[in-house]
């Protein structure tokens, strides 16, 4: 049975995503905008996404994006 | 109850009034790669001291600053910065804009500027634009440009306002130059430095030095 989740965007949901992807994220009434850059760290920092929170990727290549949970 | 309506249909008018289109001021994002160039020697920003500063075009081709001065990212990832959100003063969302970058050392003794670039802003209910259709672009040695006014018995010399550190210097000759600083401070003026000084005795020569 999975369970919901949440924490950093690729350290923790394991998003994969390429150099200069971007992801926006709804916070203090406007989308955020972050970016994922070529060394694996975050502009200006890796997004934290909390349970049934949404946010969408804008990509420069496709990407799969598989994720296996299990309970504790 | 119809003017309870008309308020909110004016407050609601009035909230999309004061909406402001947004860009993502970066060189690296979904759409855009293009790193800064030092010259031509193939050599990406890098250090400290690199920062770039977007201008908003306007219909009568003036530029107005809307992003001050932003730090490129690091060493590890040379030729790139990023500025983030950026609000686009009094333009709404959703409107077409023409949008230039300039990138400058902080001794002002560099600088390139990019391609325009033509984007719809984001901002309201959507997210920033990026700023696609951005080209690589180099920086190379700047030069100030000096412009003498000769008005009511003065002579009035103006540079631009990022070549602070220049220092103005007079000389009699161009055979055998004496070249000697003006002991006068600039002032601020309009976006200028200017030097005001009295047209009076022998011509001279003007000359900035960086």
């Amino acid at each position: 049975m999975s369970v919901p989740f949440s924490g950093g965007a690729t350290s923790a949901l394991k998003l994969r995503l390429g150099p200069f992807d971007n992801l926006y994220v709804w916070r203090d009434d406007r989308f955020q905008v972050l970016t994922y850059l070529p060394d694996g760290s975050w502009f200006p920092s890796e997004p934290n996404i909390n349970v049934a929170e949404a946010f969408f990727v804008n990509l420069n290549q496709p990407t799969n994006w598989l994720v296996s949970t299990n309970a504790p | 109850m119809n003017r309870a309506l008309a308020i909110l249909l004016l407050l609601f008018s009035m909230s999309h009034g004061l909406a402001q289109g947004t860009v993502n001021f970066a060189n690296g994002a979904a759409g855009v790669d293009a790193p800064v160039w030092l010259d031509r020697q193939g050599q990406a920003l890098s250090g400290e001291s690199w920062r770039a500063e977007l201008f908003l075009i306007m219909t009568d081709g003036v530029k107005k600053r809307i992003r001050d001065a932003t730090p490129f990212v690091n060493d590890r990832i040379p030729g790139y910065f990023m500025g983030g959100l950026t609000v686009v003063p009094e333009v709404a969302p959703g409107r077409a804009v023409t949008l230039e970058v300039r990138v400058f050392n902080l001794d002002e003794t560099y600088e390139g500027i990019s391609n325009p670039i033509n984007v719809v802003l984001g901002g309201d209910k959507f997210p920033p634009s990026n700023l696609v259709g951005l080209r690589s672009w180099i920086v190379a040695p700047s030069t100030p440009q000096l412009s003498v006014l000769s008005t009511d018995g003065s002579l009035i010399l103006r540079w631009k306002l990022e070549f602070q550190r220049a220092i103005l210097e007079s000389a009699s000759s161009l055979l055998q130059p004496d070249w000697k600083p003006v002991l006068v401070d600039p002032q601020e003026k309009s976006g200028m430095q200017e030097v005001k000084l009295p047209a009076t005795g022998e011509g001279r020569y003007f000359r900035l030095r960086l």
